[in-house]
């Protein structure tokens, strides 16, 4: 779920209750196992059991359940990775400056989506018809960005 | 586009259990938002990929709570309606309820379905007028 549909949601069971606070807990636990049941999410959407996932990884059935159940600060990245790679994926990591102001954190998300339209038009054909309307983009919205 | 519904919940249940057993009752609803994600990514009810999610037959599943410690094994009972694409959340219960609280269940969802089948027919026939 989106943030807002997740807020939503959270809304709704606390309406149910008649319990306001409930609404802020139950967003707070689930964003703390984001990443375990993405994990879970991708294994499926490529049709794999954790069995299988397992044997890839090389380690027990028993320890792919308990990495798609815990939570993410459980998680070790070495461990988010090995599983990434059993599925064929590769991750790539982020740094959010939480306490930076508004400013640099937008900066650093605009660098960080720069990087990925490099790898996207890496990917595209040299004459592809987006070419120009990322290079719009890049121009018009993150370099301004990243310049502040 | 899957929803949850409170429709035909046991409210005094589910409240006992938000004071008397929070995080369980928390984790149960975040694990269930897990799920409504996933029927919305385009998953078969029969295929959610997570270890908490079980069927307990009769289209009725069973969410467990995950990452609570001395936890008190809690459940959220749902009924999956696939054709109103909506999870009804039904009731919450424990292990020593588990047996009463399938069966219950298993009627409401019955009865849920015998309701939805007459307003199917009773739609078709006001359509043909």
């Amino acid at each position: 779920m989106a943030e807002k549909e997740v807020k939503d949601f959270a809304a709704r069971a606390a309406a149910f209750l008649g319990d306001d606070t409930i609404a802020d807990e139950v967003v707070a636990a689930q964003n703390a196992t984001k990443t375990a049941r993405s994990l879970a999410r991708e294994r499926a959407k490529r049709g794999l059991s954790q069995k299988e996932v397992a044997s890839r990884m090389g380690v027990s059935q028993s320890k792919v359940c308990r990495m798609e159940d815990a939570l993410d600060a459980d998680l070790s990245y070495g461990d988010i990775e090995s599983y990434a790679h059993a599925l064929g994926l590769n991750v790539s990591l982020f740094y959010d400056a939480v306490t930076a102001s508004r400013e640099t954190r937008a900066a650093n998300f605009a660098n960080a989506i720069a990087d990925m339209i490099d790898k996207l038009r890496s990917l595209l054909p040299e004459d592809s018809r987006y070419n120009d309307a990322i290079d719009r983009f890049s121009g018009g919205v993150l370099f301004p960005i990243v310049r502040g | 586009m899957w929803i949850e519904s409170y429709e035909y919940a046991d409210a005094n249940r589910m409240k006992h259990y938000a004071k008397k057993h929070r995080r369980e009752y928390v984790s149960c609803l975040a694990n269930l938002a897990d799920v409504i994600t996933a029927l919305n990514n385009g998953a078969a009810v029969t295929a959610i990929p997570f270890g908490f999610f079980r069927s307990e037959h009769e289209d009725v599943y069973r969410i467990g709570q995950t990452n609570v410690k001395h936890q008190h094994e809690t459940r959220l009972y749902v009924y999956a309606c696939v054709v109103r694409t909506t999870v009804y959340i039904l009731t919450v219960g424990d292990k020593s309820t588990q047996q009463a609280d399938i069966n219950a269940c298993h009627a409401k969802a019955r009865a849920l379905k015998r309701q939805l089948g007459n307003e199917a027919q009773a739609e078709k026939e006001n359509e043909n007028g």
